[in-house]
């Protein structure tokens, strides 16, 4: 077995309080990588299809991949897999930290959960043991408080903690998966089925040495990751201001948006950026076991005599978009306070962010009115009942309660004229970057399979205009070597897309930062990507297998939607964005053509290997990919 | 502005700060000659080529764009979000 794999995988029946582990041989982990290949492996060979995503009957997957644990940058990371009670289509979310490393240096490389526990439990993995132990103390508790008495209660403080917030105990549909308590496996409401299964939190103690195929070349590119970091401006950036680094360029190309994606500039973009964090609240910068980036931010201010504290962490780019441009707040400290509440109550800001603007825009259209808030004044740049909607949706109280099954649903139930106002793709609540600006994101908005996503793709932008001699020296490797006009969507940026989604595929089946590795402008490129795996593994990886595992699990996410239903007919924008766009900037006035978009989704599924009809894998495509195994 | 000189706001954001004093934080009033070019404020900042300029608030590709004067200047970093 090659040496970076523990060679475990660790069965959870909660229903009967069962555990077992499985072993698989080396070439299962080869082919199939580690994070949400491997989940969705059990998934499509175990789950039945139209299973109900909270009922026992769904089956939930934390894998992490097989570099995961290595000390070197951008590795530790974790992915889980279920199906999706917010879309009803595949979940899918990965999070960074210590705990992915922790979990594999316990023994283990991924769980498989079944069933529902009889009682609030909480699965400990202790030096290649695991136990599951009663939690009825711990439920109702947000995930510092969780956190602190476990650490308590096991007597150590070096534990690390996966675990679910009150959102996830009461299924709210977007409920994230905390660890560290700042750390989300946030899309998708993966932390509204642990809730559902009565699992509390997963704790993970151990000290196992991870041996490596090639030690030097590890430590090696190590070093040099030092001095890329200083040579590459991009990751620089990231470390400097962290996400929110972006915010001003976002603004400048039209692509923050603003009011419930009204607009796509937002005239206090400062008081939000990256910038203004760096200047005025932030205390440090965190990392993930063994990076040197330090993208993390760790801030500290109070909002209305409440304390924003060091443990939660600081917002990315996506909440202080999606709870400042996206609501119409410009204050820095709310929107920090509201990461916090996300956060302890553990739910995806993105999807939380975007929600109540939605219901903002419904207010000030008046499909909703004092009545459905309980009295509060929920318009736009109304700080205060951002905060207070955030406590509702995640105590599920009054309008919260609908507004905690997400947007879409909601506005099933609010009417036609709310519909009109949603900002979904598959019902999951599309990131901070338009559309408009981004036409190539904009097609894997909508064709990706776990609805829309920021982190499935490169970005149009440098592609456009920018790219530095390195940024387009690696893409190469992918045979991308036609940089495109700027706001241009033909079939070379189709090719783009796709190509990109492909290698990003890739990075999610191994688990690693999209940051650190990646397609082009990250501290590594594509062939450092292959060496460093040849180095953890001792397989002769190259370039041409990364992109088979990244085609090869993109496949079995559609194959599971396929067998839930999906087909193209779901691979589809808002219907907003047809329509032209408010305010200022290179995107005002624009609107994507519907036919144009369609003839995008044509040649891209025909670059897929897919149906063009139904936008789903051919059989002659899942066996070219040793997934004759998988029913279509 | 007169004398064949123009006044422009300069902003500097990210890593790219330290191309202006510590003490300006990333931004400054400058005033150029009439004609100046967006290529030429860069070269005379001595900034890198791959970065992204926006000129009030609105991106700007073309580097050869004559400033004008009361024009604000932003060179950025391009990137995606997180």
């Amino acid at each position: 077995m090659s040496k970076s794999i523990m060679g475990t995988v660790l069965h959870v029946d909660l229903t009967e309080s069962r555990l077992w582990e499985e072993h698989p041989d080396e070439a299962f982990y080869r082919k199939y990588g580690g994070g949400s290949a491997m989940g969705v492996y059990y998934l499509l060979k175990e789950m039945k299809p139209g299973t109900d995503p909270l009922s026992p009957g769904n089956i939930l997957t934390i894998f992490t991949g097989v570099p995961t644990g290595v000390a070197i940058s951008g590795q530790s990371r974790i992915t889980v897999n279920a199906r999706s009670p917010l879309t009803g289509a595949i979940g899918d979310s990965q999070a960074g930290g210590f705990f992915p490393a922790a979990f594999k240096h316990a023994g283990f490389d991924g769980i498989v959960i079944r069933g529902k526990a009889a009682k609030p439990v909480y699965l400990l993995l202790d030096e290649g043991r695991a136990e599951l132990r009663d939690a009825s103390t711990l439920w109702g508790k947000c995930t510092l408080e969780c956190e602190q008495a476990l650490k308590t209660e096991l007597d150590d403080p070096k534990i690390e903690v996966m675990q679910i917030g009150p959102a996830g105990e009461k299924q709210v549909r977007f409920a994230a998966i905390m660890n560290m308590r700042n750390r989300a496996n946030g899309r998708t409401g993966m932390g509204a089925v642990m809730g559902s299964k009565l699992l509390k939190a997963i704790v993970v103690r151990g000290n196992r040495k991870l041996e490596v195929h090639d030690k030097q070349e590890i430590v090696r590119m190590n070093r040099d990751g030092i001095r890329l970091l200083e040579e590459i401006p991009d990751v620089k950036g990231l470390n400097i201001n962290g996400t929110g680094d972006v915010v001003p360029f976002q603004n400048s190309i039209g692509s923050l948006p603003t009011r419930n994606y009204q607009e796509t500039q937002f005239e206090d973009f400062e008081e939000i950026s990256g910038d203004k964090v760096t200047k005025t609240i932030l205390v440090n910068r965190d990392t993930c076991y063994s990076c040197v980036v330090r993208c993390k931010r760790v801030v500290q201010t109070e909002y209305e005599g409440e304390e924003v504290l060091a443990a939660y962490g600081g917002a990315e780019y996506e909440t202080l978009a999606t709870f400042g441009s996206y609501c119409g707040n410009a204050d820095l400290a709310s929107i920090q306070y509201a990461n916090q509440l996300c956060n302890a109550y553990g739910m995806d800001t993105i999807s939380c962010g975007a929600t109540i603007a939605f219901a903002m825009d419904c207010f000030e259209r008046g499909l909703i009115g004092p009545k459905e808030t309980g009295g509060l004044d929920l318009r736009f740049g109304n700080t205060n009942a951002v905060i207070e909607m955030i406590r509702r949706i995640a105590q599920r109280e009054g309008l919260g309660d609908l507004l905690a099954d997400g947007s879409a649903l909601a506005a099933r139930k609010i009417g036609p004229k709310a519909e009109a106002l949603l900002t979904t793709c598959k019902g999951q609540e599309i990131p901070a970057h338009s559309p408009q600006a981004k036409r190539s994101l904009g097609l894997i908005y909508a064709v990706n399979p776990f609805g829309a996503d920021h982190q499935s793709s490169e970005h149009d932008p440098m592609y456009e205009d920018g790219g530095s001699p390195l940024y387009f020296e690696r893409l190469a490797l992918l045979g991308l070597t036609t940089p495109q006009a700027p706001g241009s969507m033909d079939d070379e940026k189709v090719r783009f897309a796709y190509l990109t989604e492909v290698f990003y595929s890739a990075l999610d089946t191994y688990c690693l930062c999209q940051f650190v590795w990646g397609p082009a402008w990250t501290l590594y490129g594509p062939a450092e990507t292959a060496a460093m795996l040849k180095a953890a593994t001792g397989w002769d990886v190259d370039v041409a297998e990364l992109m088979k595992v990244g085609e090869r699990r993109l496949n079995m996410l559609r194959a599971f939607n396929a067998r839930e239903g999906f087909s193209r007919d779901q691979d589809r924008l808002p219907k907003k964005f047809f329509s032209p766009l408010a305010g200022s900037g290179p995107t005002a006035g624009m609107a994507l053509d519907e036919h144009h978009f369609e003839h995008e989704k044509d040649t891209y599924y025909r670059m897929a290997g897919w149906d063009v009809a139904t936008g789903n894998p051919t059989q002659q495509k899942l066996e070219e990919l040793g997934l004759e195994w998988v029913p279509v | 502005m007169g004398s064949g000189l123009i006044r422009v706001k300069v902003t500097l954001h990210s890593y790219l700060k330290d191309h202006l004093p510590p003490e300006t934080d990333g931004q400054t009033i400058l005033d150029l000659a009439d004609g100046t070019t967006i290529a030429d404020l860069s070269r005379q900042l001595e900034l890198p080529e791959a970065i992204a300029v926006a000129v009030n608030e609105n991106i700007e590709r073309d580097r050869q764009r004559v400033i004008a004067d009361g024009d604000h200047v932003r060179f950025l970093r391009p990137g995606a979000g997180g």
